[in-house]
């Protein structure tokens, strides 16, 4: 199994606020999207996988191996931006640094990074660039190279249209195994072939393909047809196939459909 | 192969130029310009002064090393967590790496802080105060730069790990506040010897001291030359080497253990 995460529970700061609440996932030999709405715990949850958060409980394998015990395991990549700041460095450097770090060719990240028409954010610092500009350095830091899983957290945040889809096609076409984090619903239907999981409230809902999202509905209460039902602080709701109360593909993104289905 | 990485970073942190070689000089001009009223005019008690300015400020300089070098680990704590899982980066790696590369920096200052003596003192005075073992200067200066990164480095893990980052910026500032600690009450007051000796701060000023006047430092500085005794280079020397090898394996065994934390806690505001 390449991931696997086992009932894990995260709870933040004094008043131990819980984050994630029993999360389990298995990702082996596909890709998988995560959409849930801001401050749903999708985040939190890479973070754990990436080893940048504790788990309070639980237990989280990668490519079999206890995530505490791991070393220098190369196959795993992400675009968290915290991971990128071993020291003040500009862009070019960054790149340079990480590719040795992560036994690769850092000319390929170049390539994209020209590719992308970023080349004028080389000889900058990280903290220079604009918020989409440092997202997008990130995102090609972690899908360039060897990885076989990568952790992408909501990659296309503040990247334009243009970019976005360029994006979108390298992120499809990857070999690499992904979980990708995102709130918005439009990437959805190209991801032919991912597994798609919902999560609200740091509880994690699915597994469905991401594909048919244009077919799922969400509904107040639990309907006679659901395939999925998920208890939230805010009410009960639950999912249905081809048929139901509001389309969940017609939203923009899960903050915009919670308002509605609330 | 990241040695190249803290060097060049560190050469082009303008902070560090700005605090640790600019204001240092300003001192040393304050030194030899200022403060050598009172001073019996001979070319002996010149290049003592010249040599106890010169030790305190390489002393002072070294410490500055060591807050930027606790920011930047305090900052790199979660990129430190993730490369030691899932890069090739290793502990022993890193602390090496780093040690080495402040230490180059620490020799570098030294060297200029050597220079910078000489000129502005020999000028003021009128007598060519040249040092008298200027390779002792740089490779104590090494010595220094791996000594302040091996403290601090400790330091801000320790608060990192276990104290909370509420109190970083005044963990950043701790070598600091024991190098003006220990660095000015060795001259201005009479420190007992197995302080003079235990300390690694008086050791490094003291070499320096040494390795500028060319005559052993006396154990207390307020009494005139000759009628007391004086400190051992040589111990000073194994004691601060042997500092260094405690500091770098602690720190090797505290990096292993390094927590991601948000650096959002540090926030002073």
């Amino acid at each position: 199994m390449m991931l696997e995460v086992h009932n894990i529970n995260v709870c933040y700061g004094k008043s131990r606020k819980q984050v994630l609440n029993d999360v389990s996932i298995s990702v082996d030999s596909e890709k998988v999207a995560i959409v849930g709405p801001n401050g749903s715990g999708k985040t939190t949850l890479l973070k754990a996988v990436a080893g940048l958060t504790d788990i309070n409980s639980g237990k989280i394998s990668i490519f079999g191996k206890d995530l505490s015990a791991i070393r220098n395991e190369l196959r795993i990549s992400t675009n968290l931006p915290e991971v990128y700041r071993l020291m003040r460095m500009n862009t070019a450097d960054t790149v340079r640094l990480y590719s040795e770090l992560k036994g690769r060719d850092s000319k390929e990240i170049l390539d994209l990074i020209e590719d992308m028409d970023l080349s004028d954010t080389l000889d900058k610092m990280l903290y220079e660039l604009s918020t989409g500009q440092q997202k997008m350095i990130c995102n090609l830091l972690s899908l360039s190279g060897i990885s076989k899983l990568i952790l992408l957290d909501e990659p296309f945040e503040s990247i334009d249209l243009r970019r976005r889809m360029k994006l979108t096609d390298l992120i499809i076409n990857h070999n690499a195994e992904i979980v990708m984090n995102t709130h918005e619903f439009d990437i959805l239907t190209r991801l032919k072939g991912w597994g798609l999981y919902f999560i609200i409230e740091g509880r994690l809902f699915g597994k469905f393909e991401a594909s048919e999202v244009k077919n799922l509905y969400i509904n107040r209460g639990v309907a006679p047809n659901h395939i999925s039902v998920m208890e939230t602080g805010f009410g009960t709701f639950s999912i249905t196939r081809n048929d139901g109360e509001i389309s969940i593909s017609a939203a923009r993104n899960f903050n915009s459909l919670l308002n509605e289905v609330t | 192969m990241i040695g190249k990485y803290f060097i060049k970073s560190m050469l082009k942190n303008r902070n560090l130029w700005g605090w640790e070689v600019l204001f240092m000089l300003f001192w040393l001009f304050m030194g030899a310009f200022v403060f050598t009223s009172g001073f019996p005019k001979q070319e002996v008690y010149y290049k003592l002064n010249a040599a106890i300015w010169f030790g305190l400020i390489g002393l002072i300089s070294a410490s500055t090393l060591a807050t930027s070098i606790s920011q930047s680990i305090y900052y790199g704590n979660s990129s430190l967590a993730y490369a030691f899982r899932f890069t090739t980066l290793k502990p022993s790696g890193y602390i090496s790496s780093f040690m080495l590369s402040a230490a180059i920096i620490g020799g570098v200052f030294s060297g200029i802080m050597l220079t910078v003596t000489y000129a502005l003192f020999s000028y003021n005075t009128g007598y060519m105060l040249i040092p008298k073992f200027p390779y002792v200067s740089v490779i104590t200066g090494f010595a220094a730069g791996a000594f302040m990164f091996l403290l601090a480095s400790i330091i801000i893990i320790v608060f990192n790990n276990y104290l909370g980052l509420r109190n970083v910026t005044f963990a950043s500032f701790i070598p600091m506040i024991l190098t003006y600690l220990f660095g000015f009450t060795q001259f201005n007051t009479v420190l007992p010897a197995y302080i003079i000796y235990g300390s690694p701060f008086t050791d490094i000023s003291d070499i320096l001291v040494w390795s500028y006047y060319g005559h052993r430092v006396p154990l207390n500085t307020l009494e005139p030359i000759g009628t007391g005794g004086y400190i051992n280079p040589e111990i000073q020397a194994m004691i601060l080497v042997i500092w260094i090898l405690i500091l770098a394996l602690s720190s090797f065994l505290l990096i292993k253990k390094i927590k991601p934390r948000s650096i959002e806690e540090g926030r002073q505001v």
